[in-house]
């Protein structure tokens, strides 16, 4: 779900679940099955080393881009690895597109403007400085957008700084308690299915052991402000966040009655998430329909996020072409 | 540099609270619509075949879909699986008829399979559950459109509420009367202060009669699927025909799916048609689809046309009366 990962990742794992799933050595198999792929032996050549020095394949995986922090967790805590990346991969080939700009709509709208108003500022810095230097000498004054492109090197760093802060404040909005599910407004159904989907993936693993924070994490949690908790499981900040997106849906007892249970399988079972089939919780079909789910979410919410941002680097774009004019516009006033 | 900052911040922040507002209304309208969504529909009908399949209890399949469904479905699926507990006996159709989570113009076939038994039932869940090829709806295909109509409507507002008075004042204070003027009137019906509810409403109606009107249109392939699988289920005839409320004067296979709307003889004949009926119905779709994408963006160019023509036939208007003035 990471804008950072490889975009074709779903093949090079494939690959790789092929090879562990035939139980040959991971680094020898990867280059003898993707001979006659000048695409996957790239891959095969770049990873093999690092497979052969004995790193676990997870880590190195991760390394070249192909696994998320929290996949490549899972990878490491599954004790059926291949299963694992099998499952890893399938849903790597179909990502859900576009999560990153609807779950970050404040970057996102951010971004949408200031990327085309930036472009413009450096393009008069480059070209139509004199026009500006004329009027500034002359002491004509231009509005608040076109003082923008009247300083176009400042403006750039203006808006840089602006969207650094919006960056920045929306990172650290999630990390506060309470503050956090202001995030949720624009785009809930998106983030109970996120949520979810971690917590059906944490729960498939029995993953209910307490974990360490992270200095800074353990810091705020002292201080009372922090988002996480001290010596919960792992998917305690999802768990917490899926309760409250689903306050209304969810009776007030089956919700008391679930947060008392210890694991999390138990819990989700409870609640009627996970199925079961011939006794055992049916994992697969919750992770695939959760995964449905979220994918109809995506799209509606991006119905209305893609003519939103469109919109707003349209304006970006022409507030700032229009500024240019603004100084001329003054001058013949002037005259 | 300070209002300079505030104004991008706003750049930044309007659209933002521009999606919060609209997925707010929309999540209210949801609740006022005839019928519920397709998306819904296949989903409980999915997860209630997976249970009868499974031999679970259906109360908890409902249950356990209310965090994956959108207001209002999650207290409609608890008022299903409240009926399904109470004491009086009721069985999963007249449960999801409560709960409103089937159309009403499917309930009677649901109950068609109900009456021929579980198997059948299951089987019939589970065609329903199957969705079509073009699985982007045109529901989602029209809401660009309608979503920028929303926006057109509500800048005219804006101006209708805001400006347009100043013009009336204006218009007054020069003696001019333009309000019997045909321009001035569509500008007022259009972009009255009640635009917006008007809008509203419409998409309300055409939403719950679409949402209608596509169960409608395939209501023939799903009283196949119950005749198809009553037989493989070795269901005797007289109980199809019954079911079905055809005359058990002529209960054969024969006159059954005659009666139900399929020209065949026998139970492998009508799986044929079925299947070419279901690769039919997706070609259209796809078909439909691309009409339907050339015809969407045209649907913009009505109220921009209505609304330029009131604009400019206005603007027109004031300049007459001013050179008639002078």
């Amino acid at each position: 779900m990471s804008v950072f990962l490889h975009p074709h990742r779903a093949d090079i794992l494939a690959a790789v679940a092929l090879v562990a799933r035939a139980r040959e050595p991971l680094a020898d198999g990867l280059v003898s099955l993707t001979a006659g792929d000048p695409h996957l032996s790239r891959w095969a050549s770049r990873l093999a080393p690092a497979l052969r020095s004995g790193t676990p394949a997870p880590d190195v995986l991760r390394r070249a881009r192909l696994l998320s922090r929290h996949e490549t967790r899972i990878l490491a805590a599954d004790a059926d690895f291949v299963a694992a990346l099998d499952r890893i991969a399938s849903a790597a080939a179909s990502p859900p597109r576009g999560i990153w700009w609807v779950r970050h709509l404040p970057v996102s709208c951010a971004l949408a403007f200031a990327l085309p108003a930036t472009a413009w500022c450096l393009l008069l810095a480059a070209n139509g400085m004199d026009l500006h230097y004329a009027t500034d000498q002359l002491g004509i004054t231009v509005g608040s957008i076109g003082r923008l492109s009247h300083q176009p090197l400042a403006s750039a760093l203006l808006l840089g700084a602006m969207l650094l802060a919006i960056t920045a404040g929306d990172a650290a909005v999630r990390g506060v308690r309470g503050l956090r599910h202001l995030t949720h407004f624009w785009c809930p159904e998106v983030d109970r299915q996120v949520a979810l989907l971690r917590l059906i993936q944490h729960a498939r693993l029995g993953d209910d052991a307490p974990v360490r924070l992270d200095p800074l994490r353990s810091a705020l949690a002292r201080v009372g402000v922090g988002a996480w908790r001290p010596n919960q499981p792992v998917w305690d900040r999802d768990w917490r966040t899926w309760m409250f997106l689903t306050r209304w849906r969810l009776s007030p007892d089956l919700r008391k009655q679930s947060a008392q249970r210890r694991d999390l399988a138990s819990r989700l079972t409870l609640l009627g998430i996970v199925d079961s089939d011939r006794g055992r919780p049916d994992w697969d079909a919750a992770e695939t329909l959760c995964r449905e789910r979220l994918d109809d979410a995506l799209s509606s919410s991006y119905l209305l996020v893609r003519p939103v941002l469109l919109l707003t680097v349209w304006t970006g774009f022409m507030g700032m072409a229009m500024s240019v004019l603004a100084p001329l516009i003054r001058v013949a006033s002037y005259l | 540099m300070k209002d300079t900052l505030a104004f991008l911040m706003l750049l930044t922040l309007v659209p933002v609270g521009v999606v919060c507002v609209v997925n707010a209304v929309w999540a209210v309208m949801r609740a006022f619509m005839a019928g519920p969504a397709a998306e819904a529909v296949r989903l409980v009908a999915g997860r209630i075949a997976e249970s009868m399949h499974r031999v679970q209890a259906i109360e908890l399949a409902l249950e356990g879909l209310r965090p994956l469904l959108p207001w209002p479905y999650p207290r409609r699926l608890q008022k299903a699986a409240d009926a399904l507990r109470a004491n009086r006996p009721i069985t999963t159709v007249e449960a999801l008829e409560i709960g409103r989570l089937l159309p009403a113009t499917m309930v009677p076939l649901a109950k068609s399979a109900e009456r021929l038994g579980p198997t059948v039932l299951e089987h019939w869940f589970r065609s329903v559950s199957v969705p079509p090829r073009v699985r982007v709806s045109i529901g989602r295909r029209i809401a660009p459109v309608l979503l920028t109509i929303a926006a057109i409507v509500l800048v005219m507002m804006f101006f209708s509420v805001f400006i347009a008075p100043k013009f009336e004042l204006m218009a007054r204070e020069i003696d001019l009367d333009f309000t019997g003027v045909g321009a001035w009137a569509w500008l007022q019906i259009l972009a009255g202060p009640w635009a917006g509810l008007t809008l509203i409403i419409i998409v309300i109606v055409l939403v719950s009669l679409w949402s209608r009107w596509r169960w409608v249109m395939g209501r023939r392939i799903l009283r196949g699927e119950i005749i198809l699988s009553a037989v493989r289920s070795g269901v005797p005839e007289d109980a199809i025909a019954a079911a079905l409320g055809v005359p058990r004067a002529n209960a054969s296979l024969t006159s059954i799916c005659h009666a139900a709307g399929w020209k065949v003889a026998d139970a492998d004949a009508l799986a044929i048609a079925l299947a070419s009926s279901r690769e039919r119905s997706d070609r259209h779709g796809v078909v439909l689809m691309a009409v339907f994408e050339i015809v969407a963006p045209l649907l913009l160019a009505i109220p921009v046309l209505l609304l330029g023509r009131a604009v400019f036939g206005l603007l027109i208007s004031i300049i007459n009366s001013l050179e008639n003035l002078s």
